[in-house]
């Protein structure tokens, strides 16, 4: 299905899908986008009307416990590989020991990365199913298979999955010898120490941004949380879009997803962002600035400080405001020695009548 | 003269308890993270009266000061982390002004002490409600502006 749907992409004659990337700068506004992508083929400039960010996620690397030295030790990811029909078979091990939640522990208290157990529960289950002689055992600090995803925790303890709890403050020990990679846990049911010797390994390190997702946010100019996931505009009210004009989000750059979260997350934003691409014109706020003719005395004070190129002056060398060029930010309003410039909805009769209103109504709340 | 002992200690209670801070806060950022604060039901002392700016470097000298006029005891500008601005560098212009304005109030007598300036991103709703309390905490120790001590009449 991916493949089918990976060629319908990039062999349309309207889809552009460039690769290997990275973004050097983006500006404009809504609908009038301007963005320069640097990639193997040269500098683009690409128009757009919006911008949606599905940077997606990474397995935190580098894992512990000897991912990546130890071939004995793999990551989930890599496990999950190894169970698609398409990849040649691979030697069957003896045991298989699962360890989620595995950091970065050096980083606690870490976030939930929320996709692991069903991940890995689907995963022990289906090669369980595959090898129901080799045990497996699943450690974790606390299983998690939200939803729908609990019928797997339950068919995986039925065909035969052991797992194990153990405390936060004592997350388990791997030691790896020529002989064994062995695991020692204090389980937290049977509060004893438990040894376990793994054929494989599988660790499910934390879910992570991708790499350079974080440069995004100064790029874009949108927010992210203080673990580099993006920030929505409203958790429940706006799900999918960023609080700027015209920029959504999907996936796991907002935080770690189950494949059907992530497909249900981007059709909204793709419902979202086509509510601005079918129009022929969109609306201008009115947070622009407003000159007044009378006032202006041509001092370029305005000019020097507009950061949007929106100010020009005509041939009386009085102060033009682009309307669609200016982002409304009232600098150039607050430096105008001749206050002849006004913000829309922002104008200084407003913010002194909201701030008066704002104290009064106290002055009155304290002496009542 | 009974009356006056019940009311005088509760009037100054009142005042101590009440200072009143108004926020000057920029949209993108410190506006977004008092929404989050809020959204993340933390608590922070309600002192703080928020004022929505698109951008605090559209704050204009004479806003502060009207706040002050009009009775406030302490004003905090809040906008993105440096380099951080929505507006590119809106946030430097802001804090050039405040720096300018603590200097008038200073020598106006109302103390440049009472206005400050700081930054933080939308996703901070935390560092949002540290500041508040921060604030309210060092107007309370200031106490009431002199404006509205003369105009309570808790002037000594």
């Amino acid at each position: 299905m991916l493949r089918e749907l990976a060629e319908r992409a990039t062999s349309h004659p309207r889809v552009r899908v460039l690769t290997g990337c990275t973004i050097g700068s983006s500006h404009g506004t809504v609908g009038n986008f301007e963005t320069t992508v640097a990639g193997p083929d040269g500098e683009h400039t690409i128009s757009h009307g919006v911008t949606v960010i599905a940077t997606g996620l990474q397995e935190w690397k580098p894992a512990a416990y000897g991912v990546g030295e130890d071939a004995r030790v793999i990551t989930l990811s890599e496990f999950e590989a190894r169970l698609t029909p398409v990849v040649a078979p691979v030697e069957v091990p003896a045991s298989v020991v699962m360890l989620l939640c595995a950091g970065p522990w050096d980083r606690m208290p870490f976030y939930c990365s929320r996709t692991c157990c069903a991940q890995s529960m689907a995963a022990a289950l289906a090669f369980k199913r595959a090898h129901p002689e080799v045990p497996v055992t699943v450690i974790a600090r606390e299983i998690r298979t939200y939803g729908t995803s609990e019928v797997l925790f339950t068919q995986a303890r039925q065909a035969g999955v052991v797992v194990f709890r153990h405390s936060p403050d004592e997350p388990p020990q791997v030691t790896r010898t020529p002989e064994a990679v062995r695991v020692t846990l204090r389980d937290q049911a049977l509060g004893e120490e438990i040894t376990l010797d793994a054929g494989l390994m599988v660790v499910a390190p934390a879910q992570v941004p991708s790499e350079g997702a974080c440069g995004l946010t100064e790029i874009f100019k949108v927010p992210a949380s203080a673990d580099g996931f993006f920030l929505e505009a409203h958790v429940k009210l706006r799900p999918a879009d960023f609080a700027s004009e015209g920029l959504f989000l999907c996936g796991g750059a907002h935080y770690p997803k189950l494949l059907d979260e992530a497909i249900a997350q981007s059709l909204a934003s793709a419902a979202r962002a086509s509510t601005l691409l079918w129009r022929d014109s969109l609306e201008v706020g009115g947070v622009v600035t407003q000159v007044d003719r009378d006032r202006c005395t041509t001092c370029l004070t305005c000019l020097r400080v507009c950061a949007y190129d929106a100010i020009s002056f005509d041939g009386d060398g009085i102060a033009v405001v682009e309307p669609t060029r200016c982002q409304g930010c009232g600098l150039c309003v607050s430096v105008c020695p001749g206050s002849a410039l006004s913000l829309g909805h922002y104008s200084r009769d407003q913010m002194i009548a909201k701030i008066e209103a704002l104290l009064g109504e106290m002055e009155g709340a304290r002496v009542g | 003269m009974s009356a006056d002992l019940t009311v005088a200690p509760a009037q100054s209670e009142a005042s101590k308890a009440s200072v009143e801070i108004v926020a000057f806060c920029c949209f993108y950022c410190a506006y977004a993270a008092a929404d989050l604060a809020g959204v993340m039901r933390l608590p922070y002392p309600p002192n703080v009266k928020v004022v929505l700016l698109p951008c605090t470097g559209g704050i204009d000298a004479i806003y502060i000061l009207r706040a002050f006029e009009a009775g406030a005891d302490g004003v905090f500008v809040a906008g993105c982390l440096e380099g951080q601005c929505h507006y590119q560098a809106g946030n430097y212009h802001a804090k050039a002004r405040v720096r300018y304005l603590k200097e008038r109030l200073d020598e106006a007598g109302i103390g440049g002490a009472r206005l400050e300036m700081f930054n933080l991103s939308s996703a901070q709703g935390p560092r949002f409600a540290e500041i508040a309390r921060e604030m309210t905490e060092r107007i309370t120790a200031l106490g009431p502006t002199p404006l509205r001590r003369a105009k309570i009449g808790d002037a000594p």
